[in-house]
């Protein structure tokens, strides 16, 4: 039965030719063949949008992977919606017709980019940006890539960019079709996690290693270990890379930090979510730099040995790894809006005690504390920064007694009118949660307006308001 | 074809309603019963009598309902007392409903079975890999659907042969892939056990080629006060709540 099954498919693959049609769908030419499928364009060349169409390679000569590749992709991309992944029009049934008509994505700035490597900073704080929302509104569908790399980002015309090839992906609410007892790679060299090469699939933090891994090239021209072979292989599992500041030595502590944190051998000690790559590559003064940042030179050699012998015993699959739409519900940005010129001692210790159980009761949380500066505010004062630099200290002061974890705690001032600018934030970066204070004073709230009622009516998120008892009488 | 696939309803008509009416709303033709309809719960009568009214229903015999004619299958204390309590209430249309169900039945490209589609009558629980590589070696179809465990789950082994488990969501079709092959938990209608006391059942689209878990929370208090007011053990009642 099985032989003529594949005598089948493969009279229907040859079917699959320019010129000929496969359901309302005319076969264009040919343009890729890679080691699992073919891909032609589709159609007339006018057509809106344009199309192409993706069909496995099969046959005696052909490993039965592909076809698992291919039905996996077509599971995968039945379920995603967005535009940061490819429509997908038509499929066929993947044991007699199997075939894809999906969108064609033109663009290839990140590929292009990673040619022309190293690229200036605010090139690669833009590209990158753009990478980790696409990412992140993949974890956010429960996907997982796990073949992220420049060729498998594509970009729209407006500079979104879209995510290609899901034959290696993983969606945490079906049964996972890929088996390494295939022999398959299961990614691509330079890019590939150390839980990969465990055939650990269900970390969405690979996909964050990938992303540090294209940061790394993108700011050095450089892949993370050198040349792909098995020795870059085996390095990734014992050793951090070589940091990016040996290779470019102008290269901003703050990016390296964000760069090497992408690229911890453990899971647990990279980013959780890419929004906050996102975030901090938007925000780079927010940065904490830690030892991480300020490496200059290679890992020294008694380093180097604890982490080939660390390597042996190393285990990525103790403990199942959460869903990715789970990780980023219990890694939530928190923004805590604070304007300590009207915050009573009461009403700042009260935000306080609302931070304090956050932090505690989801321990991946972090923090954003926000002061924003009115226009008239900043005119007030002679020296442009000094309110900026007053209220930053003002915060600090505040979150003192929270001693939270630098990692965890950022603060930012900027401009703007106060109900709108935290709004804006809140929707520009994915806020999880917004904490705000609502004035006590009845007057005050008269003169200058409830900010806290405008963001509790506005915001994409959870808000809370937090305030001081007030009892009657 | 869109069937409902029940199992382990034991008793239980608050669950079985809230079950039978999703399935019905969502366009279930037919139905299959994995066994033990009675046992632990106190409605024995109603339950039967509802299960007898499913158009296309298709039964199969479980050690609860085993019990009911033979000795030796069941000898917990409490659970006997139960089952000659529900015996003592059965009509003759509910005695062949039972009698004659079959411990395996094949379906086109699925088997259904109580416990395991391999020694059916040994009742085992199929948790470790063995007994699921046995229990497909024995159904021979792509998909074999079971109770018994109470627990809802997916094993399959992939086109290389290597044995998987996946934790089904509610709600969310799973697509059957025609290079695996599956050994379906449909978990329990009337007593779930996984620390989820939401009643359970599946949907199977032959069609479409998925199966779909859903978890339904429904009144188990009066299902437990019935229990309690029938002098059954206590301890029937008490598992309801925490699903346990």
């Amino acid at each position: 039965m099985a032989a003529s099954r594949a005598g089948r498919r493969s009279k229907v693959l040859a079917s699959i030719r320019p010129g000929a049609r496969v359901g309302r769908y005319t076969v264009g030419a040919r343009l890729h063949t890679g080691g699992m499928a073919t891909i032609y364009a589709v159609g007339a060349a006018r057509a809106r949008p344009p199309l192409v169409l993706k069909t496995p390679k099969l046959g005696p000569d052909h490993p039965l992977s592909s076809l698992m590749a291919f039905e996996n992709e077509m599971q995968v991309l039945a379920r995603l919606r967005g535009p940061h992944v490819p429509r997908l029009m038509a499929s066929g049934d993947p044991h007699t017709r199997p075939y894809l008509v999906m969108e064609r994505i033109e663009g290839d700035a990140l590929a292009q980019a990673a040619k022309r490597a190293p690229v200036e900073i605010d090139t690669l704080r833009q590209l990158g940006v753009r990478l980790c929302r696409a990412v992140q509104a993949l974890h956010h569908q429960n996907v997982i890539h796990l073949d992220l790399n420049p060729s498998n980002v594509r970009n729209r015309a407006n500079g979104e960019m879209v995510l290609i090839d899901f034959g290696l992906a993983h969606h945490a609410q079906l049964p996972d079709l890929h088996d390494a007892a295939f022999g398959e790679e299961e990614g691509t060299t330079p890019y590939i996690s150390p839980e990969q090469l465990h055939h650990v699939r269900s970390d969405s933090r690979s996909d964050i290693y990938a992303i540090g891994a294209m940061l790394y090239q993108l700011a050095t021209g450089q892949y993370p270990f050198g040349r792909p072979n098995l020795l870059s292989l085996a390095k990734r599992l014992a050793v951090p890379p070589l940091p990016p500041r040996c290779h470019r030595p102008d290269l901003p502590a703050w990016l390296q930090e964000i760069i090497l944190r992408c690229l911890e051998i453990r899971p647990e000690r990279r980013f959780a979510t890419a929004k906050e790559i996102a975030h901090l590559l938007a925000h780079p003064e927010a940065v904490h730099v830690g030892q991480r940042g300020h490496r200059t030179r290679p890992p020294g050699w008694w380093q180097r040995l604890r982490g080939w012998q660390r390597s042996v015993f190393q285990k990525f699959d103790e403990h199942p790894a959460p869903r990715p739409y789970e990780l980023l519900t219990t890694s939530p940005h928190v923004l805590v809006a604070l304007d300590l010129d009207y915050c009573s001692e009461a009403l700042g210790e009260a935000m306080r005690r609302a931070v304090r159980r956050l932090a505690r009761s989801e321990p991946n949380s972090y923090f954003t504390c926000l002061s924003v500066l009115p226009a008239q505010e900043r005119s007030r004062h002679h020296a442009a920064t000094a309110p900026d630099v007053a209220r930053q200290v003002a915060m600090r002061h505040w979150a003192q007694p929270l001693k939270l974890a630098s990692p965890r705690l950022v603060f930012q001032v900027i401009p703007g009118d106060p109900a709108r600018a935290i709004v804006d934030y809140a929707h520009q970066h994915q806020v999880d949660q917004i904490v705000i204070g609502a004035r006590a004073s009845s007057a005050l709230r008269q003169h200058l307006g409830s900010v806290s009622a405008a963001v509790a009516a506005q915001a994409p998120c959870s808000v809370t308001v937090v305030r001081t008892r007030r009892d009657k009488g | 074809m869109l069937q409902a696939i029940l199992s382990d309803i034991h008793s239980n008509l608050e669950a079985l309603r809230t079950c039978i009416g999703h399935a019905r709303e969502r366009g279930a033709t037919h139905f299959a019963c994995l066994g033990d309809c009675v046992g632990y719960g106190a409605d024995p009568v109603p339950t039967l009598d509802l299960l007898l009214s499913l158009p296309n229903l298709l039964v199969i015999r479980g050690n609860h309902d085993e019990a009911l004619f033979r000795d030796g299958v069941i000898d917990v204390p409490g659970i006997r007392e139960t089952l000659d309590w529900t015996s003592a209430q059965l009509t003759p249309a509910h005695r062949r409903l039972l009698g004659d169900a079959p411990y395996v039945r094949t379906l086109g490209d699925a088997t259904y079975a109580h416990a395991s589609a391999h020694n059916p009558q040994q009742w085992e629980y199929l948790r470790q890999p063995e007994q699921i590589k046995d229990c497909l070696a024995a159904a021979g179809t792509r998909v074999t659907f079971i109770g018994h465990v109470h627990v809802p789950m997916v094993y399959y082994s992939t086109a290389a042969g290597t044995l998987r488990e996946f934790n089904p969501e509610p709600g969310v079709p799973v697509p059957l892939s025609a290079t695996c092959r599956y050994v379906i938990n449909v978990g329990s209608v009337g007593q779930p056990r996984d620390g989820n006391n939401a009643s359970g059942y599946v949907l199977y689209d032959s069609d479409a080629d998925t199966v779909t878990f859903f978890r339904l929370p429904y009144d188990f208090m009066s299902a437990a006060g019935k229990i309690r007011a029938a002098g059954l053990n206590p301890r029937f009642a008490e598992r309801l709540a925490d699903g346990a």
